[in-house]
């Protein structure tokens, strides 16, 4: 379980996210969202150990996750970045097996074969596109979680924008791998832009707004028109899809963020 | 990752330079046959006091910089670091050098304190390095590359202000480190090398896998486990003290660093599984060669082995350089 009790957090002199009051059980697909710069990122980070709260306390597995070893944090969450920067030329199964070491090729296959890019195993990784190298971030992310899981732990994926780059189809197959591993019983948090693909996929749809919780639950409660308004600052009409889950968001031409006119 | 590739290539290494040292014990400006032994007292002084010593020192410096090189170019996740481009070799000298001073002494043969003293000398160097090399946090390969410049001019600087004070015998033991020469080594510094190359370099094969974690970037690699700030400080404690023995006992010999490391991973890839035996083994091997081109050339006058490392390795720097760029710029790191 990861719990966050009051925590705040301060950086470079901004406070980036405020008095949250958070608890996620593992077991379900947690769909992270909001505008850019709502601190959803730092969210991640304070849950991964990255970063530690300015007040307040987080907690992964009951222990404060800033303050555990990095070997330990390991086998209880995997964390996948924005921008790993990887420049040299390893091949992609090379990869793939840093997220544990040991692991047979017929496995490294597997894991991308379930995202649909087994065919980029023998590829160099510094020759594929971006949304590829995402694909094959995430499967070093699954292979780390794996092997945690075969140590005894139930590791958290924690994963910033794991469908940003992806066309739709590999999203949606970056969605089902997701929801199959909440299935077995691991916690994912993803954060993502695509608000309508969150409704779908999501068991539980977080929304932050500047550093703090503005909607919190089920996808088709918690977003809701003025869940937009206030988060995205947007005038947007919402229909349930049918059939469900999911939502549908249809954005006013005529709304958006406006610069004050001089 | 060892694989097959990577082994073979180590194999093929550990055959070759005990054989290359075979052969280099008969090259030299005095022809020897390994008949001679039997009869000939000078032939065997020749051979077991001069050259054997000599051979050794050509292998373990040339592996303590070639690993030196390759433990720089993972730390800094770039291939264009070399202990000499980046100054670590320059302040090693001016650690020995200052030492030298202080001591009064031309040898540079006898006891500890030249080592050790080029030892810390590198080690600031590096971290001066590393710390002049990071734009807000991240390393930056123009920022290495220019405070190494700087380093190495601030050290040359100190060095021949040194030297300008210096009594003969420092003058005399001093001047060979501009160059790089093996003329000066000698059975305790020899030793020294013996006892603390072959471990580093084994323990640098036990960190391999951290080191391909680590290529990911410092935060993917905490994430996927490894403690990056002692990996980091491992790192750079062993590249300071590879560079260190070796300057301390043949001067600056620059460019092995840089040119076996990528020699290395060309052939075998980009994974640092074996890397660090192979850049060792390859460092020697060329150092070898180059000690025994040094000696003969120009008989019985001596080439510095490093003029002639850097006679090759300079035109491969450039090579590098402008590959590098034409990839994207000086940004990476």
């Amino acid at each position: 379980m990861i719990i966050l009790s009051h925590a705040s957090l301060v950086r470079g002199g901004r406070s980036v996210l405020q008095d949250v009051n958070l608890a996620f059980e593992p077991g379900e697909l947690i769909g992270l969202c909001g505008p850019n710069g709502a601190g959803k990122s730092s969210l991640i980070g304070l849950c991964a150990g990255d970063l530690a709260p300015s007040s307040g306390s987080v907690s992964l597995h009951d222990i404060a996750p800033a303050l555990c070893p990095p070997d330990e944090l390991a086998l209880l969450r995997a964390v996948m970045s924005q921008n790993p920067a990887l420049e040299h030329p390893f091949p992609v199964a090379e990869v793939v097996a840093l997220g544990s070491p040991a692991t047979p090729m017929a496995d490294r296959e597997s894991v991308l074969h379930e995202l649909g890019c087994a065919d980029l195993l023998r590829r160099i990784y510094t020759e594929l596109s971006g949304g590829e190298r995402r694909l094959v971030q995430l499967a070093r992310i699954f292979l780390q979680a794996e092997r945690a899981t075969g140590l005894g732990h139930r590791p958290w994926l924690l994963l910033d924008e794991p469908v940003s780059q992806l066309d739709l189809g590999r999203s949606q197959q970056v969605m089902h791998a997701l929801k199959a591993r909440a299935a077995r019983g691991l916690g994912v948090v993803a954060v993502m832009h695509d608000i309508e693909l969150a409704s779908r996929h999501a068991e539980r749809l977080l929304v932050l707004g500047h550093g703090r919780v503005i909607a919190d639950g089920d996808p088709n409660a918690a977003l809701s028109e003025d869940t937009l308004r206030q988060a995205w600052q947007v005038e947007a009409r919402i229909e349930a899809e049918s059939p469900g889950p999911g939502v549908r968001v249809r954005v006013m031409a005529s709304s958006g963020r406006r610069t004050p006119a001089n | 990752m060892p694989k097959p590739a990577v082994d073979r290539l180590a194999a093929g290494l550990l055959v070759a330079t005990p054989l290359l040292m075979f052969a280099a014990l008969w090259v030299g400006p005095v022809a020897v046959s390994p008949a001679a032994l039997f009869d000939d007292p000078v032939a065997r002084t020749i051979v077991f006091e001069l050259r054997l010593p000599r051979i050794l020192a050509a292998a373990l410096i040339g592996a303590a910089l070639g690993a030196a090189g390759a433990l720089l170019q993972a730390l800094l996740r770039n291939p264009l670091a070399d202990p000499a481009l980046i100054g670590v070799s320059g302040g090693a000298a001016l650690g020995a050098a200052c030492m030298l001073a202080i001591g009064g002494s031309g040898s540079l043969a006898l006891g500890l304190p030249v080592p050790l003293a080029a030892f810390v000398g590198a080690l600031a160097a590096t971290l001066l390095v590393w710390r002049l090399g990071a734009v807000r946090g991240h390393l930056q390969l123009s920022a290495i590359l220019l405070a190494g410049i700087a380093i190495n001019t601030l050290a040359g600087a100190l060095v021949g202000l040194l030297l300008t004070f210096a009594n003969d015998p420092v003058l005399r033991a001093t001047t060979f480190w501009l160059f790089g020469s093996l003329t000066e080594v000698r059975w305790p510094s020899l030793l020294l090398l013996m006892l603390l190359v072959p471990p580093a370099v084994i323990h640098l094969e036990r960190r391999a896998i951290a080191l391909d974690v680590y290529q990911l970037g410092d935060m993917e690699a905490r994430h996927a486990g490894t403690d990056v700030r002692r990996l980091q400080w491992e790192g750079v404690i062993l590249a300071s003290l590879l560079t260190g023995l070796a300057v301390a006992s043949a001067g600056i010999i620059g460019f092995i660093g840089l040119m076996v490391p990528h020699f290395m991973r060309l052939l075998g890839g980009p994974g640092h599984g074996g890397r660090f035996l192979q850049s060792a083994l390859g460092g020697a091997l060329l150092l070898l060669f180059a000690d025994a081109v040094a000696r003969t050339a120009a008989a019985p006058a001596e080439i510095p082995v490093g003029l002639l490392t850097a006679l090759l390795g300079a035109p491969f720097f450039l090579w590098l350089l402008r590959r590098e760029l034409s990839r994207g710029g000086l940004a990476g790191g």
